[in-house]
Formats: C-alpha cells, structure tokens, sequence
C-alpha cells in the first residue's frame, strides 16, 4: 500500500512544511484568548488500567472546546490535511447501480470532523445522500461539541441521517452485528485502554466487505526526522499545550500515547489479528510516517 | 520449488534440470499468483471476468465484490484499483504460460526421423516466438482494454512495477524457450524478448488483421531484426544497455501517443 514515490513523498512533505508554518502563525495571534478551561491533574507516569478510561474521560472532557487547537499542536496543523487525504482514499460512497444505502460508523468521532467529510465526499463524488453516519464517542462532552457542529452544519442541521451515541469503543453495545459498511477511528484509537477488544468489535459490527480504516500518529520512518519530532513533541508539544491551552498535562498525556502506540507493522498485525484481511501492507504513511492509514477488510 | 517440478516442453535435453533449479532460486522463487491472500484473488478473479466488459476499472471491482456478497467499500483491500487488476492479469497470464508448459505433453521419445537442421540459436528464437504468441493470446478477451491498462502502466510511478513484470515475463519466456546458460548471453537475449514483447503488445492494441495475423508476424520480424543486431554488436555491456533503454523507449513512445 506503501507504493507513494518517493518524489511524492517529499512534495507532500514539503507542502506539510508550508502549512506548518502557517498554522503556527495562526496560533501564536488566537491562542490565548483560547485558555478558559481548568486543566486537568493527574499522574501518568504509569496509569493503571482500571482508571485509564476515566482519566481518558477526564483529558478529553477538558479539551473538548478546544480540541482542534489540540491536534494542531500535535500535528503540526496538518491534521486537516491528514484527515482530507484519510478520507480521500478511502472514497466512501454508493457506487452506481444499487439502491442499498451504506451505513458508516465513526467511533471516537467526537468533532464530527471525519463524519461531515464522509457524507461529503459521498455526495459530491457520487452523488449519494441516502447513505448514513453514527458518530459514536466515549465522551459526552466531545459528542455534544459534535451535535454542536451538526446543527451549525449548512448542509447537515436536522439531518436525520446522521445519529450521534454515547458509546465505548471497545463494546459498540447498541451497534449490531454485521451493520456497518465503514468504520473509521481517526485519532481515537491509541486512547482505547484494550485495543485489540476494540479491533475485535470493530469486526463484529462490519458486514462481510466492509473496511475498517484508522487514522493515527504513528512512527516517523527517517531516523532524522523521528529525533525531530521527538524533541519536538517531549518538548515543544506540552509546552504549547501550557500556552495555548493552559493545559500542559493533558499534552504530556497525549504525547506519551503516540510513544506508545504500536509502529505501523504491528499495528498493521494487530489488525490482521482482529480477522482482517490487510489492504496491501495494511499502511500507508502521512507525512514521513508522523500519521499513517491503517486499512483492513472483513473478507 | 515451483520450477524444479516442472517438465519444460521446449527445454534442450541437456543439463536441464540442474540448471532449472539455479534459476528457480536465483530469477523467480514463487507462483506470482500465490502471494495473493486467497480471497483477495477471489475478488481478483471475480473482477477479472467482468474485464472484458467493463475494462481494468474501480466499476469492475464494484460489480465484483457485490457479486461476491460483499459491499462497495470492499475493494478499498485492493490500494491502487485498477492498477492492481491490471497487475493480476500480467501475474495470471504469466502464471498460465508456466503452468500451459508444466502440464503439455512430453516430448516423443527420441526416434528423430527427420534431422533438426536449425542451429542451437535458431531453436532458442522459435521457441521464444511460439510463447510470445501464446502469452500475447492471453490478451485476447481484453483487447479493448489493453491501450487503457498500458497508459496506466506507462505512468511515471508505475513504471518501476511495469518493468518489473516485463522482466520477470522475459525471465519466464527465455527459461521456457530452453535457454540454460547463465552468461551474458543469456542476458542479452532476455533484454531482447523484453524489447519485443513490449513493442508486440503495443502493435497488438492496434491489429485490425484476422485473428492477430498481422501481430504475430510482427512479433518474428521484431525477433528476427533483434537477432541480427545482436550478432553485430560486440560489446555485451553496450548491448545490455542499449537493450534496456530500448524497452524503456518503447513503453514512454506508447506514453505520448495514448
Ligand atoms: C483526539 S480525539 C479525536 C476526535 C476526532 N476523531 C478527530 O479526529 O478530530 C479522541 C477521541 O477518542 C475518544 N475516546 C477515547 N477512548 C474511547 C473509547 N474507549 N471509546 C470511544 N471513544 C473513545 C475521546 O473521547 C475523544 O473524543
């Protein structure tokens, strides 16, 4: 899957660079009117397993509002670009020649942010606007932000299309079996306390064919640019995160999940592990790897 | 494995089996076929009998997976689409040329009534005509779609993969054709099968004549044009290089017409 040239690389690289810069100086004239919330204390040097998805709770209740500023942090402010191309490939949508709607789930969907791209693309590269969005999230606070944006959503205020549910990733009770076309996790997964559970559920829930697709900071495949943005993210990020959010913990957090979270071959086996069958190698790398798209297909 | 099972049809008497297993583990180790999870070749498969119809396209690999009982984002297993169909065809058809070889009838028993006058070389060049035809027939129930698959094939970033099977097509018609020596030559010759086969197919997008008459006389000219080149030239490395540039040119000449 990993067939992008190496020209290819580097253009996209470099464009990365370009908007960078650009967000960051976008940052540095919004962010502080941005800090008005309580940042949230704890010690994650080593959490236990048991308080893990409450304080997972706790990180992201206190970031909800601010929770784009968050990712751009992480990101470099691409992740608008990650999550542009995540979708992109993927290329949901009704094919011509059926009239069965496709279901799409987005788990750890919060935002809405992969859901409104979805039903975009959906319409405007196939002109389907029947097929339908559940946006599930552990969080209340980050689904609310999410039915926020739907009812300011131009196009998708009182969509009945689209349903948002309170819902742990790792059990999907109220998803049935064999129901969904497309399950996406952008950004979400390495928050799961037991993520092969969440793998396997992923599985149960998706009908024969039907993909699972993940979107998440993953390994930086240079050796240079990995002590970059390592540096950049045990430094700069928490940091950042003091400054733009008032919330430096929270950041440490989020950093040290991306450090611990698998590279793309053992995620990629995980996957493989659920019962899926791997798109090629299974990953495509964003960014010289600072995020990668991981697909699987239930054959 | 795969290769020293295997009977050779055309293969020279002499030394065969010995020199089939270095090729085996030195110029291609597996069935191409077989590193493809078994049902992603299913849904290959599947799509590849609507190619005739629909053309090497994201359509038939749609068709193809609901016809399996699966949903319209199941081809997204298969990352670059339609370039992966084309590549599957390249693979079966390259497949199906080894096992044709594998499972034809044995030579009769040596009772040689009318003598083979031809030389070592002139045999070598029939038998490497013969399965250039065979493997280009193999493109038959696709033709409409062939111009198409090589455009895609020919672009910049599919190039390196494009050559790739090129290569191991020559390999696999240059074994089979008998050649059992491992010395310049026999590179020589596997860049010229390359260079002809490439051309051949491009002539073959074209071929309005009655059953490909025209193509596969044009496939022996082109043979018989390489041949005498080969025997003027010298120098092994020019030749090699000039070989590999010429496929080269032949692909990126088609790149500009389509
Ligand atoms: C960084 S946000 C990503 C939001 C959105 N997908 C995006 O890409 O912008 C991570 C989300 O994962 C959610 N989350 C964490 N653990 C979860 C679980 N076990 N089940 C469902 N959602 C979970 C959090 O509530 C949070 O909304």
């Amino acid at each position: 899957m990993n067939r992008l040239g190496a020209a290819q690389r580097l253009t996209r690289g470099l464009s990365a660079t370009r908007s960078q810069l650009h967000r960051l100086r976008a940052f540095s004239t919004s962010g502080s009117c941005l800090n008005d919330d309580k940042s949230t204390h704890f010690g994650f040097k080593t959490v236990d397993k048991d308080s893990k998805e409450s304080l997972v709770g706790q990180v992201f209740s206190s970031v909800a509002s601010k929770y784009d500023i968050m990712n751009d942090v992480m990101s470099f402010g691409i992740h608008r670009l990650w999550k542009d191309e995540f979708v992109n490939t993927l290329n949901p949508g009704r094919r011509a020649g059926s009239n069965e709607q496709l279901s799409f789930l987005d788990v750890a969907g919060g935002s809405g942010d992969i859901a409104f791209r979805i039903l975009d693309n959906a319409k405007r590269r196939h002109g389907d606007v029947s097929s339908n969005m559940t946006v599930v999230d552990i969080n209340p606070n980050m689904l609310a932000e999410g039915e926020k944006r739907a009812a300011a959503h131009p196009e998708y205020a009182n969509d009945p299309r689209i349903k948002f549910l309170v819902q742990n990733a790792e059990t999907l009770d109220q998803i049935p079996d064999e129901s969904q076309d497309l399950y996406t996790v952008a950004f979400g997964i390495r928050n799961f306390t037991n993520i092969p559970k969440a793998l396997e559920t992923a599985h149960r829930v998706l009908k024969p064919g039907g993909v699972f697709a993940c979107l998440e900071f993953s390994k930086v495949d240079n050796f240079i640019l990995d002590q970059v943005y390592t540096q950049y993210s045990f430094n700069v990020i928490p940091m950042m995160g003091q400054i733009v959010a008032g919330d430096r913990d929270s950041y440490q957090y989020l950093v040290e999940s991306i450090v611990r979270f698998p590279t793309q071959e053992k995620f990629a086996q995980m996957i493989q592990d659920a019962g899926f069958t791997l798109a090629g190698d299974g990953y495509k790398n964003l960014t010289f790897g600072v995020a990668a798209v991981h697909i699987g297909v239930k054959l | 494995m795969f290769r020293t099972v295997r009977s050779c049809a055309v293969a020279l008497p002499t030394r065969a089996s010995t020199l089939r297993a270095y090729h085996s583990i030195n110029l291609i180790n597996t069935k191409p076929t077989e590193d493809y999870n078994p049902k992603t070749k299913k849904l290959l498969d599947a799509a590849m009998d609507l190619v005739p119809s629909l053309g090497f396209t994201d359509q038939a690999l749609t068709l193809a997976s609901r016809r399996l009982g699966y949903t319209d984002t199941t081809p997204l297993v298969l990352p670059e689409g339609p370039l992966d169909l084309i590549v599957y065809h390249l693979r079966r058809e390259r497949e199906k040329l080894a096992v044709a070889s594998e499972t034809a009838p044995a030579d009769p028993p040596a009772a040689p009534t009318t003598p083979d006058f031809r030389t070592k070389d002139q045999r070598l060049d029939d038998a490497c005509h013969e399965l250039i035809v065979q493997r280009l027939k193999g493109n038959i129930p696709v033709i409409e779609h062939l111009d198409n698959a090589l455009a895609l094939m020919v672009q910049p970033q599919n190039m390196a993969e494009s050559l790739s099977e090129l290569g191991a097509l020559s390999d696999e018609i240059v074994h089979q054709a008998g050649h059992r020596s491992s010395d310049f030559d026999w590179y020589t010759r596997r860049a010229s099968i390359s260079a002809v086969y490439a051309a051949s197919e491009v002539y073959m997008c074209q071929d309005k004549s009655k059953n490909f008459e025209d193509t596969w006389k044009f496939v022996k000219s082109s043979l018989e044009a390489r041949r005498g080149l080969q025997e003027g030239v010298g120098n092994v490395g020019q030749w090699v290089s000039f070989q590999g540039i010429a496929s080269v040119m032949v692909i990126r000449s088609l790149m500009t017409r389509l």
